[in-house]
């Protein structure tokens, strides 16, 4: 597809288009009087910050000028901890720093503000434009938080929302009280440079229905207000004064840039960024495109643009590699895939630096939303009940009553409604939904969810893509009913497996007969003696059952771990089993317990290595075992066996030095494990042992 | 005879206006920087005005800096202005580096100088907390704010589930942490206990396994097995039994509110808890829980008084009056009621005021019990930034970026490279 823009310029659009978005066209921009940032200024700021008045150092007076003279920003926000200004000595901090910001305040000129973070276990927050500043002491929890700000009318901002680092306030859970105070999102955070690092939590938000903006703010700690990156976050706000920067800050007319100078502005049918639109309906009801606008200037010849992308509901709908240097200026018309769609700008230039916008959603207008529409089981399958969840957010202040949830799917064979559920939808919270149903077709199928809230068209929701496959897979299942390292580090290894079209499960139970019935691979670490909640080691009865197992044409892989001197590792049991089955192999119980004998693995069918940690070496007593992998060791003397294969009676039998199957090892750069391990359950499956 | 009293009273009384200025003249005025903020600073001003009240001779000027942070900050800033305070509040990490620097006068000098302290009287300090202030061999600060860490449990969850008292050893806490957890299909609803992604909280695991932070060679022994038993058994109550759950920040709120059941904190913490809680539910302490009992042990928390160098002759005699005064049993028990620290002194534990209060806040009380099984950091200057590389391999367990053998080891080299 070509563009054409204003300026005659042409430019090839690298499309990247999702399914259910329809881009009808890409056309040029009107005549300049018309273009909606024209009516804006941009000001480029930093809305966290800390002086000496809670743990940063000197003055606020010293972080305006360090901001206004050596960063030139347009305006700061210094933002202490309000526990340092809730405290007795301390309450004049909060007034003085008024005072200093009032001195400081050149409108038109340099916007001085002052705000305060509120640090809660489940996240940090900020809060502008109160008459007081929050405490933890005082505001324990997040409904008194809450309170708060709308007390004062406040706005808040979610502060460094990284996984990392905090529960992000449950994960985002949706609250339309907050939802109403909280108005930005720092979608970058720090004093570094290439600060936005938070798109993950940003979208998390958006998804379970957050109004939020895009922002990137340094929390500087030392005398670096503005100067330490070029990261801003700026207003598009129509003056340079506090009225203009905090209604710009309240309506998300923001974007959070990397770069310190770069203008961005989004809009969709004219309304900026920080917009809420409804959707139009076609004639034949369906959503119709809308048309977005993109402008991307920055006055430095350099700073050439290398990408610029839509991002809707969690996936790039609209991409475009600009050729040319200078200003950019393009639209777009989509349609939102959903009745709660939420689109905004991520754009990249030629050094690397992002620029994140505020979000525009398109909406059915009636305030509900849908997300997490996912299946719960791991692998779903023809035939097998499969639970499908889901959560429903009514972002109204008042509940809605009544509402109808079916689920669809649709694949090859069609769509069809596969459950249905009526419930009430509190105000200004989230529900959550569950189905159950069993599915009678095998392949990729999606989830689609409509909400009938009223008598009319209903709001539909996509969910997640699922693949249902056919009944008779193999079963794997792996025991975590006796404690060992590894127990609740398999989840991976769950996962490699259920994408492979296994059917993988986890046993917490003791291991019989009427469990391996139900299993064609049985997965067993070695067990741990020490803390446990489980069993540390294998009963008789087990031993016997896993031996019998074999005999009888299961598979059965076992993963040992070296000794350490106080005898918690024992291999004693995995011994036995391998000795019941007149196994070639066994586990070294003289193991020295060397946990540096070797980190790495070399496995003679390739150049590849594996990574395991604390490995076992196997000792060999007969032919039937054929050796799959062995211990790097150094010189070339007697390398130590780390992987055998051996068929025995009716089954199968893969021996491991060490699980390198574990949520550690299984995807380590630089390491082959995960095509080991899918070769070894081909094997342990019935098929043939591939040396690539 | 009762007209001639008045007249020499009188007298008296003109006599001691009279000279009063010349006294206040001869007074010398230190400067004291702390970072005890809201209770504890209130607490703090009132029994530095009664020294002030009370003392002939010297003015102590009690300057809040910000919290431990801050203080750090401020007091490196000052010793490079050469403009130090008196007397500060100091971590053993700090006062070790400042050592080095030839900027600290050891207590030493005072305790045995003429108005210095009897053995009986150096004695009566707890000799895990006098032990915390040795550098070298050579004795430098005096304890001050000084706490230990106890496990803190909701008796109503407890009782509910069917438990009948707090854990002894980690077995009991496994089992205590995953009868306490509610579990609401995929949702956990309360966890068993909460944790922190930092060394504080890892060195009361380390301790209780057996760890020592420096071998007998001094070097960085964090990778030891104890250390590796106790980072995995932290890690399995996150990841492998999902009894746990870790944020970074205080988890008073969170205790008070139901979310989790039991967690770890130092005795001044108590107060918030108390504060969270507010009466919802009945709870309490007990000391740490322990690998094997002959490890039982808990790290001391809290900063110690120094004497800065650079004051003169006259200003160090004068804060070393100060200094001991602080410490004596009467102002250490004001100290440990009005913040919940605990008493420097034993002696102090035999007052009235002392016994009646721990009668009425048994859970304080369980501090005490810690005292004899005290651990503390070495006090050695690189210290502070190890501190930092053990907290980082934590964090890094828990979010399962590496096993804890991988972590330690890296935590262990990097400390190694700074000694």
């Amino acid at each position: 597809m070509r563009l054409r823009l204003r300026d005659g310029r042409c430019l090839l659009a690298l499309m990247a288009m999702v399914v259910g978005l329809a881009v009808i066209a890409s056309v040029p921009v009107g005549a300049v009087a018309d273009a909606p940032w024209d009516d804006y200024g941009f000001y480029f700021g930093n809305l966290h910050s800390h002086t000496s008045y809670s743990d940063g150092v000197l003055t606020p007076s010293d972080a305006f000028q360090v901001a206004r003279d050596a960063a030139r920003l347009d305006f700061l926000a210094v933002t202490d901890h309000g526990y340092y200004m809730q405290e007795a000595t301390n309450l004049h901090l909060w007034y003085k720093a008024h005072e200093e910001a009032d001195a400081m305040y050149e409108p038109g000129r340099f916007v001085t503000l002052i705000g305060f973070e509120w640090t809660f276990t489940d996240g940090h927050m900020n809060g502008l434009d109160t008459a007081v500043a929050a405490s933890r002491d005082t505001q324990r929890d997040m409904q008194a938080f809450i309170d708060f700000l709308v007390l004062h009318d406040g706005i808040g901002v979610f502060n460094h929302p990284s996984y990392d680092i905090q529960p992000n306030w449950n994960d985002f859970e949706y609250r339309g009280d907050a939802d109403r105070q909280v108005a930005l999102i720092e979608v970058g955070s720090g004093s570094y440079t290439h600060n936005i690092t938070n798109e993950r939590a940003y979208q998390r938000a958006l998804e379970r229905g957050w109004f939020v903006g895009a922002a990137s703010n340094q929390d500087n700690h030392r005398a670096n207000w503005g100067t330490v990156a070029p990261t801003r976050t700026v207003a598009v706000a129509r003056a340079l004064t506090r009225e203009d920067i905090l209604d710009a800050l309240r309506s998300m007319r923001t974007y959070a840039t990397e770069d310190g100078n770069v203008r961005l502005f989004f809009a969709c049918e004219g309304q900026a960024m920080g917009s809420a639109l409804d959707i139009v309906r076609g004639v034949d009801g369906s959503a119709a495109p809308m048309e977005f606008t993109i402008f991307v200037d920055d006055p430095d010849s350099q700073d050439r643009l290398a990408s610029v992308e839509i991002v809707s509901n969690g996936s790039v709908v609209w991409a475009d590699k600009p050729l040319d240097a200078g200003r950019y200026v393009t639209s777009a018309k989509l349609a939102p895939s959903s009745s709660y769609s939420w689109f905004y700008v991520r754009a990249r230039q030629a050094d690397g630096d992002l620029v994140v916008s505020s979000p525009i959603w398109i909406t059915s207008g009636t305030g509900i939303n849908a997300c997490n529409i996912v299946p719960a089981s791991i692998v779903p399958q023809v035939g097998r009940e499969l639970r499908v969840k889901a959560e429903i957010v009514n972002r109204n202040a008042s509940p809605v009553h009544d509402c109808v949830v079916t689920l669809f799917t649709s694949g090859e064979w069609g769509k069809e409604a596969v459950g249905s559920v009526e419930i009430d939808l509190p105000a200004g919270r989230s529900s959550d939904v569950e189905f159950v149903f069993t599915p009678s077709h095998v392949g990729r199928c999606a989830l689609e969810l409509h909400v009938a809230s009223r008598a009319e068209a209903p709001d539909v929701f996509p969910g997640a893509g699922m693949t249902v496959r056919a009944a008779g897979i193999p079963r794997v299942m792996i025991d975590e009913g006796h404690n060992n390292r590894y127990s609740g580090y398999m989840n991976r290894l769950v996962a490699l497996l259920a994408d492979a079209g296994y059917d993988p499960a986890l046993s917490s139970g003791a291991i019989d007969s009427a469990l391996l019935d139900r299993a064609d691979v049985l997965v067993v670490n070695m067990p741990e003696q020490g803390f446990a909640l489980t069993p540390t080691d294998f009963a008789d009865d087990e031993v016997r059952a896993m031996a019998d197992f074999v005999l009888g044409g299961g598979s059965l892989l076992l993963a040992g771990w070296s000794a350490v001197d106080d005898g918690s590792r024992d291999p004693g049991d995995l011994n036995n089993v391998l000795s019941l089955l007149g196994a070639a192999v066994s586990y070294d119980a003289d193991d020295a317990g060397s946990p540096d004998l070797s980190d790495i693995v070399d496995v003679p069918w390739g150049a590849d290595s594996l990574r395991a940690e604390e490995v076992r070496p196997l000792r060999i007593s007969g032919s039937s075992a054929r050796v799959v992998a062995e211990l790097g060791g150094t010189g070339d003397a007697d390398l130590a066996v780390f992987a055998t294969i051996e068929k025995v009676g009716e089954g199968r039998v893969a021996v491991l030095g060490a699980p390198v199957f574990s949520d550690y090892d299984l995807f380590r750069d630089g390491y082959s494990n995960a095509r080991f391990t899918l070769n070894l359950f081909n094997w342990l499956c019935g098929g043939e042992w591939s040396a690539r | 005879m009762k007209k001639l009293a008045v007249v020499v009273l009188s007298v008296l009384l003109l006599v001691a206006l009279s000279v009063g200025p010349s006294f206040a003249a001869t007074k010398t005025t230190i400067t004291f920087w702390h970072a005890m903020g809201a209770q504890l600073g209130a607490t703090l001003e009132s029994l530095v005005n009664e020294f002030n009240a009370q003392s002939p001779d010297v003015i102590v000027k009690a300057e809040y800096q910000g919290n431990y942070g801050a203080l750090s900050q401020k007091l490196v800033g000052a010793l490079v202005a050469r403009k130090p305070p008196t007397v500060a509040q100091v971590y053993g990490n700090w006062a070790a580096e400042y050592i080095d620097g030839n900027e600290l006068v050891p207590v030493e000098k005072f305790v045995k100088g003429p108005n210095g302290m009897s053995a009986l009287e150096v004695e009566d300090i707890w000799e895990g907390l006098r032990a915390g202030c040795v550098f070298d061999g050579v004795w430098y600060t005096m304890p001050f704010n000084k706490s230990v860490y106890v496990l803190v449990y909701n008796k109503d969850a407890f009782e509910e589930a069917g438990i009948t008292k707090p854990p002894t050893d980690w077995q009991e806490l496994l089992a205590a942490a995953n009868a306490l957890t509610i579990r609401d299909g995929d949702k956990i609803v309360r966890y068993g206990i909460g944790l922190r992604p930092n060394v504080d909280i890892f060195a009361t695991f380390f301790f209780n396994a057996g760890g020592e932070w420096l071998d007998a060679k001094g070097k960085v022994n964090v990778n030891s097995p104890a250390g590796i038993k106790a980072l995995q058994f932290m890690n399995d109550l996150l990841n492998k039994y999902k009894v746990a759950y870790y944020v970074p920040g205080y988890l008073d709120a969170d205790f008070g509110a139901g979310k989790v059941a039991m967690y770890l904190t130092t005795s001044p913490g108590l107060s918030y808890t108390a504060e969270s809680v507010a009466g919802k539910f009945d709870w309490s302490a007990a000391p740490l829980p322990y690998a094997e009992a002959k490890y039982k042990s808990t790290p001391v928390a809290g900063t110690d008084l120094a004497i800065f160098s650079r004051a003169t002759e006259a200003e160090q005699q004068a804060a070393w009056k100060f200094v001991k005064w602080m410490v004596e049993p009467r102002q250490t028990a004001k100290w440990a009621i009005g913040t919940s620290y605990i008493p420097v002194r034993k002696s102090a534990m035999y007052l009235e005021t002392m016994k009646n209060w721990f009668s009425e806040h048994p859970r304080e009380e369980q501090s005490l019990q810690q005292l004899r099984y005290i651990k503390y950091d070495p006090n050695i200057a690189a210290w502070s930034t190890i501190r930092n590389d053990i907290s980082e391999a934590v964090e890094k367990v828990f979010l399962g970026k590496a096993t804890a053998k991988e972590a330690l080891d890296a935590a262990t080299v990097k400390g190694n490279g700074r000694l």
